[in-house]
């Protein structure tokens, strides 16, 4: 049970992560109906900011509330202006051509993005220092203490900020009824006089600025990272994205958390080495009874 | 009085086919010009130049807006309802099916809240002139609602909102730009006389109280005759007629492009 309680909270810290990157494929798709596969390696490049200006803060030796701040806003910052560049580069030339050519740019701009960090950064891993150390004990009598660290309970806590301030901005602000305008009709809403690039534009940012926060966790969490770790989670929140149900929002959510919990229960359980076989493997069996996730919407062809 | 909209020797080319052939005529503000004409005719063609769809192979299209004489040549995507303040629905319905009524009234004011919302900022610190530019969006919203007899739906989906209702707010929806010039492609089509009677009342209510200029293309020759100040016919893309309703119901020409003639 204490096992259970133990991994139950890795995977929901896991699952944070990888929603907040799943949200950038889903609104991604909602609106231009492309898959970003660049998104991953804008979520390396959010860790690699990150952990930059946290070796630079840490140098200078600023608080430790400060310096997440700031880290924040300078991993969000830079993230958003790769996003934009990506797409103003990348995807909008291309917006009038077939379904596959944006595709197939969004692969190319990830081999890119990935090549470009290991050409400026190095191809070995970068470690940093944890900075957030301690955390809550809980069943102190029992043969299994559960650990629940501060700093799992600051990505989940900041987790539930953004998706909070997301929800409302995509729901209740204009530019949320603009971009779902998009979604819908993107030809209409032009002659509404809504600007449609400005609003794609505006969706890569705030795609790109939630995958930077979880790069940012990521570099606190795991402590290591290198180029290459956006493509397989770029892949796996991917799968979060298309298992809610890709296009919906709290989809996204409930997807990035059910895939973090599945594999931290496959490794708690079975083993380690399968975690992403177990993942990619329940994807399949939930796309043969939902075929368009849990949360998506059915195609219903009105005739 | 000078016109609203003058179009002057339009002519658009798809390879040999002459959709548009010179094609002349004006519109006036106050005033419901239709267009109408056999199908194929080239008179949605017309709609897609004046709406940038299209770029004419010649000619000119000129909206004048106080005092100022603006090429709509020039305007493409979404300036031409933002700056050159022309709206225009589709032979289908494109409301945004998955947003609420009121929600794709509000869409349509997107650019003033935009703006009071300092690109959102303000709007997600939910600042008291964000919200107040707001409530005056909704305010206007619900007053087109209520013209429409609409205001008990205002929160469904607009796509569970039956035909009828969904033409209706469609055209509201354009309204909600602020338009100089309204095109309306076949608003009638489909609807039961009942809801076509109610079309013909919104249309002359906007033209008559908006002083907005109305442009229309129809089949249904009910609404056509009903409501029209102007009718411009179109057959192979050419003008064969241009007169009031009363003159275009009796003219030869007209009856021999949607008849046929004698052998």
């Amino acid at each position: 049970m204490e096992y259970f309680i133990q991994q139950l909270v890795n995977g929901i810290t896991l699952g944070s992560i990888y929603g907040l990157i799943a949200i950038g494929y889903t609104m991604v798709y909602g609106i231009i109906g492309m898959i970003n596969f660049a998104h991953g390696d804008i979520f390396m490049i959010g860790a690699f900011v990150a952990l930059i200006s946290f070796i630079i803060f840490g140098l200078i030796g600023v608080a430790l509330p400060i310096i997440l701040l700031l880290v924040l806003l300078i991993a969000m910052l830079f993230t958003a202006c790769y996003g934009w560049t990506v797409e103003k580069l990348a995807y909008k030339p291309l917006r009038g051509s077939f379904r596959l050519a944006p595709l197939i740019s969004a692969l190319g701009m990830s081999i890119v993005l990935q090549n470009y960090v290991q050409v400026a950064q190095g191809a070995r891993v970068k470690p940093m220092q944890p900075l957030f150390s301690g955390g809550l004990e809980f069943f102190k009598n029992s043969e299994f203490i559960v650990t629940v660290s501060y700093l799992q309970i600051f990505i989940v806590i900041l987790t539930i900020i953004l998706m909070g301030i997301f929800t409302y901005l995509i729901t209740k602000t204009d530019l949320g009824r603009a971009q779902r305008a998009c979604e819908q009709d993107r030809t209409m809403t032009a002659l509404l006089g809504i600007n449609v690039d400005r609003t794609i534009s505006i969706t890569f940012i705030i795609g790109s600025s939630l995958a930077s926060v979880a790069g940012m966790m990521f570099v606190l969490y795991y402590g290591v990272i290198d180029f290459y770790i956006g493509f397989l989670a770029g892949i796996k929140a991917f799968t979060a994205a298309v298992l809610g149900g890709i296009g919906s929002l709290p989809g996204a959510m409930l997807g990035g958390l059910l895939i973090g919990l599945i594999e931290t229960m496959w490794s708690g359980y079975v083993s380690i080495e399968y975690k992403d076989v177990a993942a990619f493997s329940v994807l399949i069996v939930v796309l043969i009874f939902f075929p368009t996730g849990f949360l998506g919407k059915p195609d219903i062809e009105k005739v | 009085m000078s016109s609203l909209l003058s179009v002057e020797n339009l002519t658009m080319k798809f390879g040999g086919l002459v959709a548009i052939d010179d094609l002349s005529f004006n519109a006036q503000n106050n005033q419901i010009t239709s267009i109408i004409g056999p199908n194929g005719a080239g008179k949605t063609t017309v709609f897609n130049c004046l709406t940038g769809f299209y770029k004419p192979t010649t000619g000119q299209m000129y909206l004048h807006k106080d005092e100022n004489k603006v090429s709509l040549r020039k305007y493409t995507d979404f300036k031409i309802a933002h700056v050159a303040k022309v709206a225009r629905t589709f032979q289908n319905i494109r409301l945004f099916p998955a947003m609420s009524v009121l929600e794709n009234l509000l869409v349509a004011q997107h650019n003033e809240l935009m703006f009071a919302s300092g690109y959102s900022l303000y709007g997600l610190l939910n600042l008291k002139s964000y919200r107040e530019k707001e409530k005056q969006a909704v305010d206007k919203s619900k007053y087109w609602l209520d013209i429409i007899g609409l205001t008990h739906r205002a929160d469904d989906n607009a796509g569970d909102l039956p035909y009828g209702d969904q033409r209706k707010l469609e055209i509201v929806r354009a309204m909600c730009i602020e338009p100089k010039l309204l095109c309306l492609d076949e608003p009638a089509a489909g609807l039961n006389p009942k809801e076509s009677a109610e079309l013909n009342k919104l249309l002359k209510f906007i033209k008559n109280e908006k002083k907005t200029g109305i442009l229309l293309i129809e089949h249904d020759m009910s609404v056509v005759m009903g409501i029209s100040d102007h009718v411009v016919v179109l057959n192979y893309g050419k003008k064969i007629f241009e007169g009031t309703a009363d003159q275009t119901k009796n003219s030869k020409e007209v009856i021999e492009a949607y008849l046929g003639v004698d052998e």
